[in-house]
């Protein structure tokens, strides 16, 4: 009995040496959004445990296996940034990360997401949507007035005197 | 017709004129605020080729002014009791009447095709937005002052900046998601907080679009001129006819 408690002790420390990460989330954090067509927007390690240590950031471009390091200080409590912005990546590819810090190594679990496709602007299609109903009525009536007009000034200079 | 009903007849021709020419020079008067474009907007039209509410403007600045101008000749020629003159009348004003409805017209039409939906508006700025052409330049400027003053960013929200391609992506993309006009400023026009705003801190950045104002300023200038026209234009129709019958009725 004593042994599984010393080993679930020894278990502990390991399960809070684990750094979340995630993309943040819109409704929770914040932010408009976190994932763009070039960059992710990832929740920081948390200030108090890891403040003013230096991480680092691993991440993998799938399908092609290559690994890239971004080096941070992790900012100290209080936080102003709502997050960690990795710049500089490829639209509508998938990407594994993970955060590291130096020194003391301890890892977070991995992410992986795929970054936003972009949509060219050219494909926007910017012809007439529709005719509203004030152009119709204006060009209707005025057209029939028009009309009018023309009959009754032959009319009357026909049919006078 | 009795001498009587004749004068009759007269009165409201020329109280009809009378009316008439006020309104034609009010709708000088709105036509010459359209024109101006108080607004700064023209460069969304301009640079899209589709500026014809601001020609269907100046066309209602000279048939307002000329529908003044001749409903004053009108009275006169109806208080002359001439047929002569009243034919010349009849004549000028079915010219003017034409003008003006090509203006009413064109104006309510225009309108549909840059503000009917947000689409073209979103392209232009995409396109144009940093660009370093000289409709680029305008557009810039343009966009750039409303975003700032309206408290806006993009046309449909910051989004556009993220989910279409543009010049202001290739060129500044890998320092910008959108630009600075879209984050929240102090009255000292610093930008309150830069690094939240290139993030996306939602608190730092101007969340609604822009096309919302777009649409309603143009729609503004387009009732002006199409509307505020339409209604002039009925009330000449309403003084032809009178004067019509009237011209009928001398001998």
């Amino acid at each position: 009995m004593l042994a599984v408690l010393f080993v679930l002790g020894m278990l502990c420390p390991l399960n809070f040496a684990e750094i979340e990460i995630r993309l943040l989330d819109p409704k929770i954090d914040g932010v408009l959004t976190s994932k763009f067509p070039n960059s992710f927007l990832l929740s920081l390690p948390n200030c108090s445990l890891y403040g003013d240590s230096s991480a680092e950031l691993l991440y993998t471009e799938l399908p092609s296996n290559e690994n890239k390091t971004e080096s941070f200080i992790v900012p100290s409590c209080p936080v102003s940034l709502p997050g960690f912005l990795l710049k500089n990546l490829k639209n509508g590819t998938t990407y594994n990360m993970q955060y590291k810090i130096a020194g003391v190594n301890d890892t977070s679990a991995n992410l992986t997401t795929t970054t936003t496709n972009v949509i060219d602007y050219q494909q926007i299609d910017s012809g007439l949507p529709a005719r509203s109903g004030a152009m119709v009525v204006i060009t209707v009536i005025l057209s029939v007035a028009m009309v009018a007009l023309l009959i009754g000034l032959i009319i009357s200079f026909l049919f006078s005197g | 017709m009795g001498a009587g009903a004749l004068t009759c007849l007269m009165f409201v021709v020329i109280a009809l004129n009378a009316i008439a020419a006020a309104a034609g020079l009010a709708l000088f008067a709105v036509a010459i605020w359209v024109a101006v474009d108080g607004y700064k907007l023209y460069p969304i039209s301009g640079v899209s080729g589709k500026d014809d509410i601001f020609a269907a403007a100046w066309i209602a600045i000279f048939t307002g002014f000329a529908f003044f101008l001749t409903c004053i000749y009108g009275i006169f020629a109806a208080l002359k009791r001439s047929r002569g003159f009243m034919m010349v009348y009849l004549i000028i004003m079915f010219i003017i009447f034409l003008f003006e409805c090509a203006s009413a017209i064109t104006a309510a039409t225009n309108r549909d095709y840059l503000v009917g939906n947000s689409n073209l508006v979103k392209k232009q700025m995409l396109q144009y937005f940093a660009d370093s052409s000289t409709q680029g330049k305008q557009i810039t400027q343009t966009w750039n002052r409303v975003m700032e003053q309206v408290e806006c960013c993009g046309a449909d929200g910051p989004s556009d900046w993220i989910q279409y391609n543009s010049t202001f992506k290739q060129m500044f993309g890998s320092t910008y998601i959108w630009p600075l006009s879209c984050c929240k400023r102090l009255s000292t026009f610093e930008v309150e907080d830069k690094e939240g705003c290139m993030v996306g801190k939602a608190s730092t950045i101007f969340p609604k679009g822009c096309f919302q104002h777009i649409e309603s300023v143009l729609s503004r200038y387009t009732w002006a001129v199409s509307w505020y026209g339409f209604s002039v234009l009925m009330l000449v129709f309403f003084t032809l006819v009178i004067a019509m019958i009237y011209y009928m009725q001398l001998e």
